[in-house]
């Protein structure tokens, strides 16, 4: 995308550490997919970050965990970043983002820990991607362990963790929902299981539970699977060294792999101009009609609509870029 | 029609800003408050009017609710006062957002129990609005949808 000016001196601002435009960008990033490529103006991570993602049902506990997870983590010396995202409403497109209210022992004065809070604005608007490209931008700030907190129910959660390196499942005595993970395929991706509330009774029960879940097939897929008692920091530690451990042996990237992710995104971007030319295309509304009236078939429409405005898809006068920077 | 009147009139009839976001507002209380029944049934209304509302919870400090604004990158920052504190606590959010080299960026408006004396001083510190008790919740939900298209443009 073309970038406005107002846009590139914010980039000027994050090359010298500044969070404001840090905290802009990201705005920037979540609102327009097309901004993407702004990641390329940036210097690239230094190596050793990592993205973990942390999932699990409501009322299990996550952001409590995360809290101590940050302490943790900056006791180790990782400056620690936190996306955590929150379902938006399918009816006003609202959101109420409350996570940072149960992060509250984190040190406020701490500039080494931010935290952003996202709503989930539907799989349309393309949640992993644009998680994804916010947690490039804050590992090419500096913050080497961003942390992106989802519920993991739903295509878009889990869309969300595929952009985790890493991806810890909390899970919590009582509640009776194996069957949930299975059919959402969460304890398959799982790196590492974590039983919450391990004070609660029902905890052997459950961790045979999800062993035998997860040793159906082989016995080698059985991630670690530890107890912690978030709110009292227990076990909190041995998840920290848990995960430094993963993600110290973690495997390269593929380029397989990153071949279909290209193509992904190039899919959903192209789809987007598509329909911001279709938006100014009057022959398009006209066929349409056509179509409506049975004067035309619709095979023979696409294909006219697709010579007309595949030519146009590259031209440079699109709407002007819109910009998040103020004046 | 205009491409700019389009998008003031969906500015006003959602919670989004004219560049296609979501409008963000943050949601706080500091200091020794114990009662956020008020703020909480804000945070719905704004919730319900499309905004993505962020809210920190109670016993905030001035820093941590700044640093959070910022991070957050919100275009109002709404706090609740209902223990008498406001005229002590308001200039260290304003000191904070100054230190931050942030004034002026992020509106700041005050709600809750604020005798009408108090009104003026608040708004001299630079607070853009006061809504105290029986305030209408749309011309809440209205100030913020006109301070955050504001801010785009």
């Amino acid at each position: 995308m073309a970038f406005s000016n107002d846009d590139l001196k914010l980039v000027e601002r994050f090359k010298a550490g500044d969070r404001r435009a840090l905290a802009r960008l990201i705005t920037l990033l979540d609102n327009h997919p097309d901004s993407r490529d702004l990641l390329e103006r940036l210097a690239p991570p230094a190596p050793g970050g990592a993205v973990i993602g942390i999932t699990g049902a409501p009322g299990v506990g996550k952001s409590t965990l995360l809290g101590g997870l940050i302490a943790g983590l900056r006791r180790r010396n990782h400056r620690v970043a936190v996306l955590a995202v929150d379902p938006e409403s399918p009816i006003t497109g609202g959101a109420l983002l409350g996570d940072r209210l149960r992060m509250a022992r984190v040190a406020a004065a701490d500039e080494d820990i931010f935290i952003r809070s996202l709503s989930s604005r539907g799989v349309a608007g393309g949640l992993s991607a644009s998680v994804h490209a916010i947690s490039q931008l804050l590992l090419r700030f500096g913050y080497d362990r961003v942390l992106v907190e989802t519920i993991g129910v739903g295509q878009a959660e889990m869309a969300v963790l595929r952009v985790a390196e890493v991806v810890v499942l909390m899970v919590m005595p009582g509640t009776g929902d194996e069957v949930q993970w299975e059919k959402a395929g969460l304890i398959e991706v799982a790196h590492l299981i974590v039983i919450n509330k391990a004070d609660h009774p029902g905890v052997e029960r459950l961790e045979q539970e999800l062993i035998d879940a997860l040793s159906a097939g082989q016995e080698s897929r059985v991630p670690p699977i530890l107890r912690t008692v978030a709110s009292r920091d227990e076990g909190v530690d041995a998840v920290i060294d848990n995960l430094e451990e993963i993600v110290s042996r973690r495997p390269g990237l593929n380029w397989l792999q990153m071949r279909t992710e290209i193509l992904q995104e190039a899919e959903m971007l192209l789809g987007r101009r598509l329909r911001e030319l279709a938006d100014q295309d009057e022959s398009l509304d006209d066929l349409a009609r056509a179509v409506a009236l049975g004067q035309r078939d619709i095979y023979g429409a696409t294909e006219e609509t697709l010579r007309r405005l595949l030519p146009r898809l590259d031209s440079q006068d699109r709407p002007a870029v819109r910009s998040v920077t103020r004046q | 029609m205009s491409e700019k009147s389009d998008a003031t009139v969906a500015t006003e009839s959602t919670g989004r800003t004219p560049a296609g976001g979501r409008i963000r507002v943050m949601l706080a209380k500091v200091g020794l408050d114990g009662h956020d029944r008020g703020v909480k049934v804000v945070a719905r209304v704004l919730r319900d009017a499309g905004m993505e509302v962020i809210y920190t919870g109670m016993w905030q400090s001035p820093q941590s609710v700044v640093r959070s604004a910022i991070q957050e990158d919100v275009a109002v920052l709404g706090l609740s006062f209902l223990s008498g504190s406001h005229t002590a606590l308001m200039p260290r959010v304003f000191e904070e957002l100054s230190v931050a080299g942030a004034s002026g960026e992020i509106a700041v408006i005050v709600g809750g129990i604020i005798p009408k004396d108090d009104y003026q001083t608040l708004l001299d510190m630079g607070v853009a609005r006061v809504f105290g008790p029986g305030s209408p919740l749309r011309e809440i939900v209205d100030f913020i949808r006109q301070r955050a298209g504001r801010r785009s443009r």
